[in-house]
């Protein structure tokens, strides 16, 4: 489980905080979507999971160890692909087991397992470049995956993506979370994408970031996104477009 | 090839005005005919291409391998300290103020005409733009890529060698293709300035002898070779950093 305890943060130089007294819980195997306005802190909360940023007071624990004492136990996807463009996918994904000193062999069967699994085995050699945009998604998903860890940031990570692709996209996002049964952190800005994806909605409506208005959706998986039609989720929609528009 | 279409149209076209001037001139000593140029190449193609131009190369070439050595060696220590940096740089930079011309003659008084004062001059002109540009390229890692590697526990050691040596490789190249037309017009100017062989040497004495036409031969020469080696380096590019754009 991960836990914000009471967490302070202000960035460098700034005399204001974009975090104040936090305090928040994910429980293990949970998706979540974080929306709110740009520049609400949602992107300073993955940065304080992921150690790259230090809280200024309050506690981050994993199942009530504090994250600094533990290694690999989130895994970042980023809005922008960052697959490094000299890298053959294949390499691209071996990049956090290189990170680990897995062996070779370890590194290639699993790589070539998982890009089985998602259907790019055939580009394995081939190179970013080579890719369109929802294939390198999903190739960042699987370096994702392969890093081990069972909290998985993703960070808008389908924005930059046409819409069709987005729809296919979501779609397979969450046929993986209930195969990996990965705990999951996913900031977007689409209230659409947040409600088909998660079980919860955290609604960032403060700044500083002083709490999360929590919001459960009643819906059971698996999903397709006539779900979306029906009168109770779209009453939720509008509910979340208001309060988002009342924060801008 | 079609892309070049214009430059080889345009190069022409210079040559033949060329031609028409030195015609009407008419004094090959002041101005030589670009086809009296080539002539001569012909005609003292043994000395030229046996004696004079692998004494340049060798110079150009120990001179450029020194300056991609120790220029690399001070962009990676200047990438990962900054005071280190902060100190070095303008010492570089000033390294490139001081005018070839003027010093050379004194790296003739202290090595005499061996190779070395060559090989100095040589290393001084290349070395600050292959050093500023292969620091540039480790410090044109995007900052996020470089966040996604600590994320996965990356140490610095990893950030250098798994992203910054292959972000700043299109910066080698580049790097390269800059210093080459200069590694030559320093070995032929310590050639000019003091030497016993070598294309510069060679220009030189021709000029002595008011020979228009054999002092443009070893210039025409060192040209081509140039454009030679920075087409090799082009294509060596080409083939390497496919993914120049896609960073």
């Amino acid at each position: 489980m991960l836990n914000f305890d009471n967490v302070n943060f202000k960035y460098k130089g700034d005399d204001f905080y974009t975090i104040r007294n936090l305090s928040f819980s994910v429980l293990d195997g949970e998706f979540i979507s974080i929306i709110g306005a740009s520049g609400c802190g949602k992107s300073t909360i993955f940065r304080l999971i992921n150690s790259l940023e230090k809280p200024e007071s309050g506690s981050i624990t994993i199942d009530s160890i504090p994250i600094h004492k533990i290694k690999n136990y989130s895994s970042y996807m980023p809005q922008k692909d960052l697959l490094y463009p000299w890298r053959t996918i294949k390499k691209n994904i071996c990049l956090p087991m290189e990170m680990q000193n897995k062996t070779k062999k370890e590194m290639e069967e699993q790589s070539e397992k998982m890009l089985k699994e998602v259907g790019l085995l055939e580009y394995k050699n081939k190179y970013p470049r080579d890719l369109s945009g929802g294939m390198r998604q999903r190739v960042s998903f699987v370096r994702a995956i392969l890093t081990g860890a069972n909290l998985l940031l993703l960070d808008e990570p389908f924005s930059a993506l046409d819409s069709i692709t987005k729809i296919a996209l979501r779609e397979w996002l969450l046929s993986e979370w209930q195969k990996y049964k990965k705990t999951v952190l996913f900031i977007t800005h689409d209230v659409e994408e947040a409600i088909f994806l998660s079980q919860k909605v955290f609604v960032v409506t403060t700044q500083p970031l002083t709490h999360f208005e929590e919001y459960e959706i009643p819906l059971n998986y698996p999903r397709d996104r006539n779900c979306l039609n029906t009168s109770n989720i779209l009453q939720l929609k509008e509910e979340l477009i208001v309060k988002l528009r009342q924060e801008n | 090839m079609i892309k070049r279409l214009p430059s080889l149209i345009i190069i022409i076209l210079i040559l033949i005005l060329w031609q028409i001037i030195a015609f009407v001139i008419s004094a090959p000593y002041i101005l030589p005919s670009p086809t009296q140029i080539a002539f001569k190449i012909w005609e003292l193609r043994k000395t030229l291409f046996t004696v004079h131009l692998p004494a340049t190369m060798f110079v150009t070439f120990t001179g450029l391998l020194i300056s991609v050595v120790l220029g690399i060696a001070l962009a990676v220590v200047m990438d990962m300290n900054e005071k280190i940096a902060n100190a070095l740089y303008p010492l570089v930079i000033a390294s490139q103020t001081i005018p070839t011309t003027a010093i050379a003659p004194l790296f003739v008084l202290w090595f005499g005409y061996s190779i070395w004062a060559k090989i100095l001059v040589t290393v001084l002109i290349t070395f600050f733009p292959i050093t500023i540009t292969m620091y540039d390229g480790f410090r044109s890692v995007k900052r996020e890529m470089e966040e996604l590697l600590i994320t996965y526990g990356a140490k610095k050691r990893d950030i250098f060698l798994k992203l910054k040596v292959p972000s700043a490789i299109p910066y080698f190249f580049s790097a390269i293709k800059m210093a080459v037309p200069l590694s030559v017009i320093g070995a032929a100017i310590a050639e000019w300035l003091g030497a016993q062989s070598g294309l510069g040497y060679f220009s030189k004495r021709m000029m002595t002898q008011l020979d228009g036409a054999g002092v443009f031969a070893p210039i025409v020469l060192l040209s081509v070779v140039a454009m030679l080696i920075v087409g090799i380096v082009s294509i060596l590019e080409e083939k390497c950093v496919k993914w120049r754009n896609d960073i």
